[in-house]
């Protein structure tokens, strides 16, 4: 008795999230793949029948879509560069000791703890020549001509909402990175400085060999979720102007909300997921080639 | 206080046999110390007799009462650990208290407790403490503390003082053994240090990988140990383990002498199996050899003279293996120099090459003086 | 003499780095606050000034006073509250089951907690919508709870759990053979020893979900059961030129999040390291 007891005892603790997230995640998971088969409308009572690869040939014919995925690539891609290239930069500047680096690091972390539309929001103001300085400063700077909304210019709007994202996201690849800098023995360092390994030399040979399993987890979690994360251009513009920033996650939720053609944002969904997955198992086949190489 | 009875326990992590069927009777108000190497599964034992971990097979009673299937709380037992385990947050009157208020004591004879054992283990001026602010030994005090306090029925300790200095160490052990004979509480002590082992114990259990090698009293697994392993673990320095060869004695037809290369040890009486090869190890502890610079002996040369203090541990070389000699006297041998080793035949223990076992000679039964 | 000055430079550098990286995240926020204590008179004819000749709290007042923004704010506060309030009671049992025991299925369990951090969420925006609408669960704070309660219990799981381990096991052992049960041990040891990772999680979850916008517009449509993020993007859309009241209205968002940043900060890099590796 005592001992059945003891053995369902993890599986009663465990059950709770279990069961809320196989509900709420994994239903809804599978549910959705579904839909991309079947017409759904939302409000459209005579929807619902099953149309096989239907959407995927509207999608294979709709520029939008195409667009959507370039942009989903140049998102993506500056994205993670750019946080990534701060964040280990701060990461770095933040790991020795100095005087007011509590304080530095509690103002610098604080964009994390921003909500991510306020986020959106505040640089869609900024870049607003009524109420923010950054129209007039950019082309006092020459990098415009007239103090212009960037947001509104269909061949640079999109770098609107990376400059949010960056600015929203370096906190937490600095956090990650810092937290793996200071698990980084700080004997290695003086035995390199003893062999005498310059500074560069120490950050070749022993900070990146040493931060490598930390920056490839880290990297490849926020690649996908930048990818899926459509919050600040839903906030910025809207996917506009003229769709010049609609990435895939903005174009599904779109289409959606919008036009609560449910079926169709399933399909470009399940695409979306797809290049992920594929994604992710190709970093997975490239490190586990790297590995059988060193 | 209590006997405990444990009957053929085996305890398997997956496929992974840790311990491998321990019997074992610890008498009422015994203090019994399970010593052996680390790893070997005392703390599994001592884990199963709190019902801290699952029995596997076998039965573990207390006072004649099966406790396989209770939970830890309802077995009455106290349990010192390596870390102590003080809780953190909690001071240390709070520490002691914590048992006694989950058992419903009432306020003023919990009072009259913690004063009480917090008096005998010199606690009073620290019990507003948090762990924390303690020193190593006071922690020490305050982990047995707060076994004492219970009265259960017995007391289990795992390696309690392996995380003191050497000295804090010795004096410890006076306390736990001082407080033991005070209590009379059945007590199961872990440890893998043989001197704690051999200065505590009222009987002792050498374990090696998950089996019960020889239990008894110290100075009998000292001087009659059971098989190769409880030989080479009790005693420091440890004993001599030398390979050796059985040539039948002409001289006398009941005996054997123990060769070491072409070196005669020592003529024997004959064992009561002799091994086919001849071949058998033979154990002689270094305190108990003698020699000098005599010719008559067995020839060695000096390798390396350590000086302990009290006296000296003489590796020498016999017969092409090395062994040590540990003796008291002010001796003025250096490196290199020669001498004559003497031993007394009664004091050699011939062990079986294969299983270890010990090989008693045909006539003598019982123990060795 | 060389290398004294050398390292003098580095120092400058160093400091100047950090300068720049400290301007550029206070900046926005410093921008927020500036134009919300702005006069509207001088929001046009002042521009760029970094600081207005005079402020004013006339964009609180209206934004408290005539706006449905005080609604917003309390549909926000009881989304939050719950969602922290239950994901952390589910991440605690769950956490605390990874970090104390093993058992058949634990391998499998902990991978599917991680795959859900690298969903589109996008993606069960549909299905999740059709699933809580016939139980009237659309157009409810409830339903956000619950939806926010699934999506940060597996983050919330693997940080208490981080916070779990850091407890040595002996404690509770102790707990237990001086007579406790193991909820007891649990209530009396575990508890009192991982209270400040506790907060964190609340304050991490309690984050995420005051946050949380796609769900919250999808699924909560009319204004009565709308979040502060829904309502600012709604009065955003509807009067795009009262930029004093926007701000004031973004920095009451912000209010609540900052305190719990202060709150959490010192487990900030335990919190985002337990996400990041773990899942
Ligand atoms: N929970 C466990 N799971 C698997 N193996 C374990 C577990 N606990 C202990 N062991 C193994 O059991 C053996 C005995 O451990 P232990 O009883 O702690 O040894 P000792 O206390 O004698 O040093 C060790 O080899 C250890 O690796
Ligand atoms: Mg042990």
């Amino acid at each position: 008795m005592r001992r059945t007891l003891l053995w369902l005892e993890p599986y009663f603790y465990a059950a709770p999230s279990v069961i809320l997230i196989g509900a709420i995640m994994f239903v809804p998971l599978v549910i959705g793949l579904s839909y991309a088969f079947h017409d759904i409308t939302l409000l459209d009572p005579l929807s619902g029948d099953y149309v096989g690869l239907q959407h995927f040939r509207e999608l294979y014919a709709d520029a939008s879509f195409w667009n959507a995925l370039r942009n989903t690539v140049i998102w993506t891609v500056s994205c993670v560069v750019l946080q990534f290239g701060l964040g280990l930069m701060l990461a770095l500047l933040l790991n020795r000791p100095f005087v007011g680096r509590r304080a530095i690091q509690l103002c610098v972390f604080l964009p994390w703890a921003v909500p991510s539309f306020l986020s959106g929001l505040n640089w869609a103001w900024l870049f607003n020549p009524v109420v923010g300085p950054l129209p007039y400063w950019l082309s006092a700077l020459g990098v415009m001509k007239t103090p212009d909304n960037l947001l509104s210019d269909p061949d640079h709007a999109l770098w609107g909402p990376i400059i949010a994202n960056v600015w929203w996201g370096i906190p937490f690849f600095a956090i990650t990175l810092l937290a793996a800098l200071q698990s980084i023995p700080k004997d290695l360092y003086e035995a390199a400085t003893m062999d005498g390994a310059n500074a560069w030399q120490q950050f070749r040979r022993i900070t990146l060999p040493l931060l490598a399993p930390t920056i490839a987890i880290t990297v490849m979690l926020r690649t996908v979720w930048i990818a899926n994360f459509p919050d600040l251009i839903v906030v910025m513009t809207r996917g506009g102007p003229a769709d010049s920033t609609q990435i895939l996650a903005s174009y599904i939720f779109t289409q959606a909300f919008q036009r609560l053609d449910f079926g169709y944002a399933s399909a470009v969904a399940a695409v979306l997921l797809l290049l992920l997955l594929l994604y992710a198992l190709a970093l997975l086949a490239l490190r586990h080639a790297l590995a059988k190489r060193g | 206080m209590a006997a405990i009875s444990i009957k053929g326990v085996c305890k398997k992590y997956g496929t992974v046999s840790v311990l491998r069927g321990i019997d074992l009777e610890v008498r009422d108000g015994e203090f019994i110390v399970l010593v052996g190497p680390s790893g070997c599964g005392k703390s599994t034992l001592l884990r199963l007799i709190a019902g801290l971990e699952e029995i596997t097979t076998g039965e573990i009673r207390v006072d004649n009462r099966v406790i396989n299937e209770l939970a830890p709380k309802e077995r009455d037992l106290a349990m010192v650990f390596q870390s102590y385990a003080l809780y953190p947050h909690m001071t240390v009157r709070e520490n002691l208290r914590f048992g006694l208020s989950l058992r419903g004591i009432p306020r003023e004879r919990m009072e009259m407790l913690v004063q009480g054992v917090s008096e005998k283990l010199g606690l009073t001026g620290l019990l507003e403490r948090k762990p924390r602010q303690l020193s190593g030994g006071q922690r020490q005090r305050v982990a047995m503390g707060r076994a004492i306090v219970r009265e259960p029925k017995a007391f289990l300790f795992d390696e309690p003082l392996s995380n003191l200095d050497a000295r804090l160490r010795e004096q410890m052990r006076y306390e736990i053994r001082r407080l033991y004979l005070e209590l009379r509480t059945t007590s199961i002590y872990v440890t893998h240090d043989q001197v704690e082992a051999m200065t505590m114990a009222d009987r002792i259990v050498v374990m090696n990988d998950g089996i019960a090698q020889q239990v008894g009293p110290p100075q009998e697994l000292y001087d009659d140990p059971a098989n190769l392993f409880v030989a080479g673990f009790i005693g420091a320095p440890a004993m001599n383990l030398l390979e050796a060869t059985l040539r039948e004695d002409s001289g006398a037809p009941g005996d054997v002498t123990v060769m070491i290369g072409s070196e005669a040890l020592a003529a024997v009486q004959r064992p009561s199996s002799m091994p086919v090869t001849g071949r058998v190890i033979a154990g002689i502890r270094p305190e108990r050899m003698s020699f000098g610079a005599d010719a008559n002996g067995i020839p060695a040369e000096v390798d390396l003279v350590e000086a302990t203090g009290i006296g000296m541990i003489m590796h020498i070389k016999a017969g092409g293996q090395l062994l040590k000699i540990y003796t008291t006297d002010r001796i003025k041998f250096r490196s290199g120099d020669r001498l004559a080793m003497h031993i007394d035949p009664l004091d050699l223990l011939l062990f079986d090459v294969d299983s270890g076992k010990r090989l008693r000679p045909l006539s003598q039964g019982a123990a060795h003086p | 003499m060389k290398h004294c000055l050398k390292v003098r430079l580095y120092w400058i550098l160093h400091y100047a780095l950090l300068a720049l990286f400290v301007v550029f995240a206070l900046f926005p926020l410093y921008w927020l606050v500036k134009v919300s204590i702005t006069p509207n008179d001088l929001l046009y004819s002042e521009g760029v000034r970094l600081w207005p000749s005079h402020t004013t709290f006339a964009h609180y007042v209206s934004v408290l006073r005539h706006t449905a923004f005080p609604l917003f704010f309390r549909n926000s506060v009881i989304v939050a509250g719950a969602t922290s309030v239950t994901s952390t009671l589910i991440a605690t049992a769950a956490g605390y089951c990874f970090s104390r025991f093993s058992f058949t299925g634990k391998f499998l369990i902990v991978g599917v907690l991680m795959v859900t951090q690298m969903f589109p969420l996008v993606m069960i925006v549909a299905p999740i919508f059709r699933l809580l609408s016939p139980l009237g669960l659309t157009n409810s704070l409830t339903g956000l709870v619950i939806v926010y309660t699934a999506f940060n219990v597996p983050f919330a799981t693997f940080l208490m759990q981080s916070f779990f381990d850091a407890v040595p096991r002996d404690l509770e052992e102790a707990a237990m053979i001086d007579g406790a049960s193991r909820f007891r041990a649990f209530r009396s040891i575990i508890v009192p020893l991982t209270l400040p990772g506790l907060a964190a999680t609340l304050g991490f979850v309690f984050t995420a979900a005051w946050s949380e916008l796609l769900f919250a517009l999808m699924l909560n449509s009319s204004s009565d059961a709308s979040t502060f993020p829904v309502g600012l993007l709604a009065f955003v859309s509807k009067f795009s030129v009262d930029f004093g009241q926007m701000m004031a209205a973004g920095v009451l968002a912000l209010l609540p999040v900052c305190a719990f940043f202060l709150l959490i900060q010192r487990h900030l890099v335990q919190g985002l390291t337990a996400g990041a590796v773990k899942g």
